[in-house]
């Protein structure tokens, strides 16, 4: 089976301040097929978001393997999103979306095009000359979010990406996401620490285990992909969070 | 962004937000000159000490028409400027390779903190020592004062920039020279200039200083004339010209400032 990403016998290491050495991750293996959606929860400090910085190419220390059906090509290949929306609160809306086609040798007119279909995508197209200092905190992280996706990358990386936000704005930004989803396929690895939003997202949910963060187990979730408010109400939904939760203890 | 036609739609029955402010700025002139020239009169102060508005008002016009005005006025405002550039220039650049380079930041940064620490009168002698009476001590003198704050503004403005951002740079390959541009200097502009206001007052009070020591030309040359040819009229007509180039330098940095950072106002 020729996986998408394939992660191999991952294990980290890194020396403290004070010259101890830690082990972030153990042995990690796990695979991801394309158009999948992933989920990693854990324990605070687990290596969650390390993992995540390897799939990336951010962190290159490490033993083990990462290995891609297509190896990203640098700059295009991964969209990353992060906790914080971290736009440049002097570009406007669409500038900032477009940040990640600009220097590629793409026309301006290229560009514009696909940064308004973007921000028609999340509803953005009415704030596409405001400023991020205009914009919600919901806002602004769908602009992130579009930001990640202007490139039209192979997989879309999370980092607790509604981890700052209200729960309001973040189940509507978890739909926006399944949305999103539904319009591009793309695979998406999504670290969180909230057992509902991994239910609701996921396709496959993986449980790292405290330091050093080994995998615990792999789940598939019992839901159909088609998800919406309903969804949360579903006794299996409750039950595979529970199950979750149970994991995590 | 705000749309033209409704702000004019909502203010048109108000006076300008600009004349407004011109016309607060003309009334507090008009109240300082009335008291000063009301002090004079009433305390009947003797004219060696605090010469009546009036009598400063006129040795302003004569030297604006005989040319004396001009030619110090000019020489002062183009040492201002040069020493103001070439600080903003060498201290922005400074700055960027302490905070990109350790290894510069080892060697460097406890000299400069030394030569920060020193009072700039301290050196000015020993720069007319070593450069002479001439335009280079007083060049000299106005870069070492103003270099610093710029140095310390840049390095601030690219720590401001945060992980995330720069996490971003890398996974966009971005190169350096275009994470420069688009990422760290936009993103430390408004350190910049915050350390550029500084560093306009620090090249004006370089420039006197650098006058009143060694120039023979210049607003504060004409401070020291008038200073020792009991010329008080023409002292203070300076000191008002002189106050009005630091107003002017300082004005003109925040007009820029509010042109350029037009995203920070619309919060």
């Amino acid at each position: 089976m020729t996986d998408f990403l394939a992660v191999t016998s991952v294990t980290k290491v890194y020396q403290t301040a004070q010259g101890q050495s830690v082990t972030a991750l153990s042995d990690v293996s796990l695979e991801i097929a394309d158009q999948e959606i992933v989920a990693l929860i854990g324990p605070s400090g687990c290596g969650k978001s390390t993992l995540l910085r390897m799939i990336a190419n951010l962190d290159r220390s490490f033993t083990g393997e990462v290995r891609w059906a297509n190896p990203p090509k640098p700059g295009k290949d991964i969209g990353f999103v992060f906790q914080e929306p971290a736009l440049l609160p002097w570009r406007s809306v669409a500038r900032n979306v477009a940040l990640g086609l600009e220097g590629k040798g793409s026309s301006k007119s290229v560009i514009d095009s696909r940064v308004s279909d973007l921000l028609e995508m999340v509803g953005l197209q009415d704030f596409a000359t405001s400023y991020p200092s205009e914009l919600s905190g919901g806002m602004r992280q769908r602009v992130a979010i579009v930001r990640a996706l202007a490139y039209d990358p192979q997989i879309l990386l999370m980092d607790e990406p509604f981890g700052a936000l209200d729960a309001i704005t973040r189940d509507r930004l978890q739909d926006d996401l399944l949305r999103i989803w539904e319009q591009t396929h793309k695979t998406i690895v999504l670290v969180t620490h909230s057992v509902e939003e991994a239910t609701y997202l996921a396709d496959r949910v993986v449980v790292l285990s405290p330091r050093p963060g080994r995998v615990k187990s792999v789940h598939t979730v019992p839901l159909s992909r088609k998800r919406n408010a309903e969804t949360r109400e579903l006794p299996e939904f409750a039950r595979f969070a529970g199950m979750l939760r149970s994991e995590l203890e | 962004m705000s749309t033209p036609g409704i702000t004019v739609g909502a203010r048109e029955w108000r006076t300008p937000p600009v004349a407004k402010h011109a016309l607060y700025s003309m009334l507090y002139l008009v109240v300082i000159i009335g008291a000063w020239w009301s002090y004079v009169h009433i305390a009947k102060v003797p004219p060696f000490l605090l010469p009546s508005p009036d009598a400063v008002g006129q040795s302003l016009l004569t030297m604006g028409s005989n040319g004396q005005l001009w030619g110090n006025l000019g020489y002062t405002v183009r040492n201002i400027v040069i020493g103001f550039v070439g600080g903003v220039v060498i201290g922005t650049v400074l700055g960027y390779l302490l905070s990109v380079s350790r290894w510069a930041r080892e060697i460097a940064a406890p000299y400069v903190v030394i030569l920060q620490a020193a009072p700039k009168i301290a050196i000015a002698p020993l720069l007319v020592l070593w450069f002479g009476l001439g335009l280079t001590s007083q060049l000299i003198l106005i870069l070492a004062l103003t270099f610093f704050p710029m140095m310390i503004a840049m390095n601030l403005g690219l720590a401001s920039i945060s992980n995330d951002v720069k996490t971003l740079g890398d996974l966009l390959g971005m190169s350096r020279i275009r994470y420069f541009l688009v990422v760290q200097l936009p993103g430390s502009l408004p350190s910049l200039f915050s350390g550029a206001k500084v560093a306009i007052i620090d090249a004006m009070t370089g420039a006197f200083l650098a006058e009143y020591i060694s120039a023979q030309s210049g607003l504060g040359f004409l401070m020291v004339l008038g200073n020792s040819t009991y010329n008080i009229p023409m002292l203070l007509a300076a000191v008002i010209v002189t106050v009005a180039v630091g107003l002017s330098g300082f004005g003109l940095i925040s007009i820029a400032e509010s042109r350029l950072l037009r995203w920070r106002s619309t919060r």
